[in-house]
């Protein structure tokens, strides 16, 4: 059996294969049309020197790499993004699972609070501006008048200007409902028997937590933490729709943010439309896009260490 | 690229033929806001669909419109914000002359067009109001004209403003700044002034006429004149947000300048005449708000005002249904849509047959009318380079302000930033075109 | 101190941390609702005022009726279906076929899956909209049942995770049976991640609900979606954001979600058990 296995031709392995492919195909094709394809353009774009009217294209080489490198204002937006998607992860993970923790026992009124911490996840990010930027005003928000009112402050403060990153956090903070979601799930497929056992024998809440849940849910946790980096280095509009700066209506998206909160995404959506720098914009995402890649791969090499069913699985 | 374009054709195209839909022949796609091409108007074009002309809108949005371009397929029709960036899209073969549609069309006449106000629809490469025709103006505006808030002045004890003769810029700053109040915290809870956000490039344009001087350095408009005398003019709008007599990133105001205006927070715009249609929705309007020509430099001095370029309608230069949608463009300049800006006044129309149609029932519009006529007198383009485009200013203005009024550069070293920051976007702009 | 009493001050003590997070996190839809009650010359006006005078109801009509708030709830519902069957099928086959045909190449495949999360979507937004346009397949909502082919990818490794903790022994003894790859599937796998489905079909709901690049790239105004109006419609003549009237039409955007987070929230649960159940 071993031997015909390592050939590769047993039925069994070839039926795998063909099940595997049956399966994923659906997936590659859209992936080849819509990815694929699109992305090698790109990529093609940004070795040129292509802008938004292409004028007289040329094939430039790594020219808008190396000036990308030197240009301070975009890396600060790689360091800016990077910070985000630090503090951004660590909110939105902690705060998830404190809830869910909160909520996976019974408790009366549970579905009811599930939905409403949920609820701020499912307002989309367009709409969480608006209410935002009305909610944290300095004169006229409702924050700023309810704090002074209880005397908290004796002022209103412009909470959008004095910190813009603190603005966008409390979005992470607000809609921490989606990675609530993903513990609850989690926690119940840990089996209520084993933590019975383990009262019975006496362990007592931190022991349960360290050696029962916390390992069997593992996955979840890296599951999460690996998500969270990657779409918040990839936020994009957050800087634009909490913009300390004046906005008026369909011009959201034209108003630059300032630079302690320009996004790469951000960033490069601004070179490419406003700038009309479409291969130094490509470049510029390339590089996060192979940023983002590196720090993942290391991220779920290192992961598999502490996971558990992952380690499991590959024995 | 060429050959993986073509593969990539070769690829998708069989694909999703059996997924494409047949467009109708003659379906002009608009790209514009819905404010400027209200829906209760393209649905009425649209069922009475003349000459089988269906109007299909699109949004706006810049990334878009050059992604369409960028593959030769952007609406037919497109809204520019400013007239002006003609001289930045025209080199770039963005959009179609028109003059020959001009010239034969029974809607539009040549001779009922205002020149003034259309200057920047005209481009011949290298000045406005020569050559050929890329489009009109839907209307336009004085921009430099002051509006103002009669109550606040009362309670101040300043007198009105006199409509026909100017006051200086300098007096208006004496004004604003008596009327910026602040409250027990020393926070700015009204504001003397506020114009739109980055139209102080507009105004400083107006007073470098006013004093014979150019915004731009060399004739090829890609460096910043940094004379001393043209650096007073920048300082003049930068020392407003130091003073914090403008919204600045320590006292932020709610909204843009006109909201803040509408909600008792300002005293003193210059937003121009379209404004004024926009205040009838405050009760009490005509009592409440006041009018005054564009401020001058000095005294009796000569007067300049602008129209920012005017927003307008141009042509896509690879339109594949250029007569419909001309059909479209008249419709929308001189025909429903037109006759009813005309009469509600939003703005001087494009066309001077038009303009008997602006309202002048009560005081209050005829006031406002009179500045407007009056000030378009004086009319000249702003001082702009088609290196960039208009709203590729604001940016460098924004940034460098914020930093001033912190404290973290002083006022000499944003005037640098300014300079060089554009200098910047110029020379990007140059290198676009392989110049 | 029994067990019994214990878990009550427990429940009592958790019942607290959350009232107060979901009073702190009522506070910006709060604000929302008063908002949108208010009449727009009251939004900025001093001195501040946290109710309206008069709770203008209007806003509720004008929320509806300045934008055509109907066609586009219905764009928006056709887009969202169109690209949710897809998305939900096609990351549950991937993540099937990853989690139980692992053949020598699956491991790269699965990193490539990984990797696409890591496309900005710029990347292949821009490009795509210029190949696309050149084809002549833009304002297609048939490109939405294409998008969703290719997946969600976190979905996808969702699905991954969800077959991997069903024995392997409940397909051995099917396909012992003579039950074809499909049968074995849709008979067995399929009603087993119910839970991932529903998860799945939440959040392909939502993202394509919220989608906004796509749609203000790809559609002109007559396909376009409530996401895009919401983001930049209530405006008036001159682009003044209105507020108020925005707010409205923020709550009429945002009920269609909340009412089937509400409708599956009963079988979301039901899902959970079951799942933890199986141990």
């Amino acid at each position: 059996m071993a031997a015909i296995t390592r050939l590769g031709a047993s039925p069994l392995e070839r039926h795998k294969r063909v099940s595997f492919y049956i399966f994923l195909a659906p997936w590659l094709l859209g992936f080849l049309l819509l990815q694929v394809v699109p992305i090698a353009w790109g990529f093609v774009i940004s070795l040129t020197n292509r802008s938004a009217f292409p004028v007289e294209i040329k094939f430039v080489g790594l020219k808008n790499y190396i000036t990308l490198f030197k240009d301070t204002e975009v890396l600060s937006s790689y360091w800016v993004s990077f910070v985000y998607t630090v503090a951004n992860t660590l909110i939105g993970v902690v705060t998830g699972f404190i809830f869910a923790l909160l909520l996976d026992r019974e408790l009366p009124g549970r579905g009811f609070f599930r939905t409403i911490l949920y609820f701020p996840y499912m307002i989309p990010l367009v709409a969480v501006g608006w209410i935002f930027r009305i909610f944290l005003e300095r004169d006229t928000g409702f924050l700023n008048i309810l704090l002074v009112r209880l005397g908290l402050l004796s002022t209103g403060v412009p909470w959008m200007q004095q910190s813009p990153m603190g603005s966008i956090l409390l979005l992470s903070f607000w809609q921490a409902g989606w990675s609530m979601i993903i513990f609850l799930g989690a926690l119940s497929t840990v089996p209520r028997e084993l933590y019975e056992v383990a009262t019975i024998d006496g362990a007592g809440y931190g022991r349960r937590m360290r050696h029962i849940m916390l390992p069997l849910i593992s996955p979840f946790i890296f599951f999460q933490l690996v998500m969270s980096f990657i779409y918040a280095m990839q936020a994009f509009i957050q800087p634009y729709i909490m913009n300390p700066r004046v906005i008026r209506g369909n011009w959201v998206m034209l108003n630059p943010p300032p630079n302690d909160i320009f996004f790469v995404m951000s960033r490069a959506y601004y070179i490419i439309s406003g700038q009309h720098k479409f291969a130094y914009g490509m470049a510029m995402l390339w590089v996060l896009f192979a940023f983002v890649l590196v720090l993942t791969i290391l991220f779920v090499k290192f992961g598999g260490f502490w996971v558990y069913t992952e380690a499991d699985e590959k024995r | 690229m060429k050959i993986l374009r073509r593969l990539l054709i070769t690829i998708v195209l069989p694909l999703l033929l059996p997924v494409m839909g047949h467009a109708a022949p003659a379906t002009v796609k608009f790209m514009s806001s819905d404010a400027d091409l209200p829906a209760a108007f393209v649905e009425k074009f649209n069922k009475e669909n003349p000459d089988k002309i269906t109007i299909v809108r699109t949004e706006p949005d810049y990334t878009k419109m050059i992604a369409e371009a960028a593959s030769g397929n952007a609406s037919d029709l497109i809204n520019i914000g400013e007239g002006s960036d003609l001289a930045y899209y025209v080199p770039r073969g963005l959009f179609k002359d028109i003059t020959s549609y001009l010239q034969k069309s029974k809607v539009l006449k040549m001779s009922d067009i205002d020149l003034l106000g259309n200057v920047n629809y005209q481009f011949d490469g290298k000045d406005f109001g020569k050559g050929p025709w890329y489009g009109l103006t839907k209307d336009y505006n004085n921009i430099g004209a002051i509006t103002y808030n009669k109550e606040m002045f009362k309670a101040a004890g300043i007198p009105f403003l006199s409509e026909t003769v100017p006051i200086t810029y300098d007096e208006m700053y004496a004004l604003a700044k008596k009327l910026t109040k602040k409250d027990g915290s020393g926070k700015v809870t009204t504001w003397g002034y506020d114009i739109g956000t980055g139209w102080w490039k507009f105004l400083a344009s107006d007073m470098a006429y006013m004093s014979g001087l150019n915004v731009f350095k060399d004739a090829d408009k890609s460096i910043m004149n940094d004379d001393p005398k043209m650096s007073k003019i920048w300082k003049y709008f930068a020392q407003m947000f130091v003073d914090g007599v403008v919204p600045n990133v320590k006292n932020p105001a709610p909204s843009w300048a006109g909201a803040n205006f509408q909600s008792d927070r300002v005293a003193i715009v210059q937003l121009g005449y379209w404004f004024g249609a926009q205040l009838r929705s405050n009760p009490g309007f005509e009592k409440k708000y006041g009018w005054a020509p564009t401020p001058v430099l000095v005294k009796g001095g000569p007067r300049v005002t602008n129209t920012l370029g005017a927003t307008g309608v141009v042509m896509y230069a690879k339109t594949r249904v250029p007569d419909q949608a001309f059909k479209v463009f008249e419709w929308y300049i001189g025909g429903d849509y037109g006759r009813e800006r005309a009469t509600t006044g939003w703005g001087i129309p494009a066309l001077k047959s038009l303009e008997p149609l602006l309202p002048e029932a009560n005081a209050y519009d005829k006031s406002r009318k009179m500045i407007a006529l009056d000030d378009a007198k004086y009319f000249k383009p702003w001082q702009t380079s088609g290196w960039t485009t208009a709203p590729a200013w604001d940016p460098i203005w924004t940034k460098n302000a914020e930093a001033l009024v912190k404290g973290e550069i002083t006022m000499d070293k944003f005037v640098d930033n300014w300079y060089s920051g554009l200098n910047k976007l110029f020379a990007d702009g140059k290198a676009e075109l392989g110049r | 101190m029994n067990i019994e009493a214990r878990n009550r001050l427990s429940a009592t003590f958790r019942f607290i941390v959350l009232a107060i997070f979901v009073v702190a996190f009522f506070l910006p839809l709060v604000s929302m609702v008063v908002t949108s009650l208010k009449r727009m010359d009251e939004l900025y006006h001093l001195p501040a005022k946290v109710f309206p005078e008069k709770p203008v109801w209007e806003n509720y009509v004008l929320a509806w009726t300045l934008v055509n708030f109907g066609k586009y709830l219905v764009n928006s519902l056709i887009l969202t279906i169109l690209y949710a069957v897809p998305a939900i099928m096609s990351s549950c086959f991937a993540g099937y076929a990853f989690s139980r045909f692992q053949v020598r190449e699956s491991r790269a495949f699965f990193l490539l899956v990984l990797s696409t999360l890591m496309i900005p979507v710029m990347v292949t937004i821009m490009p795509l909209y210029m190949v696309m346009s050149r084809v002549g397949f833009v304002n297609q909502r048939g490109l939405w049942f294409i998008w969703g082919l290719s997946g969600i990818p976190f979905i996808i490794f969702l699905f991954r995770q969800f077959f991997s903790t069903i024995p392997n022994s409940f397909e051995e003894s099917a396909r012992m049976d003579g039950a074809g790859r499909f049968q074995i599937f849709f008979r067995i796998m399929f009603p087993l991640v119910q839970t991932g489905v529903i998860v799945a079909g939440i959040f392909a709901f939502q993202w394509s609900w919220s989608e906004f690049l796509m749609p203000v790239l790809f559609l002109s105004d007559e396909k376009s979606t409530l996401a895009i109006k919401i983001a930049m419609s209530y405006a008036d003549q001159k682009e003044n954001v209105l507020y108020n009237i925005g707010m409205a039409g923020i709550v009429y955007y945002t009920l269609p979600l909340v009412f089937i987070f509400f409708a599956l929230q009963k079988r979301f649960v039901a899902g959970l058990l079951a799942g933890g159940l199986k141990g």
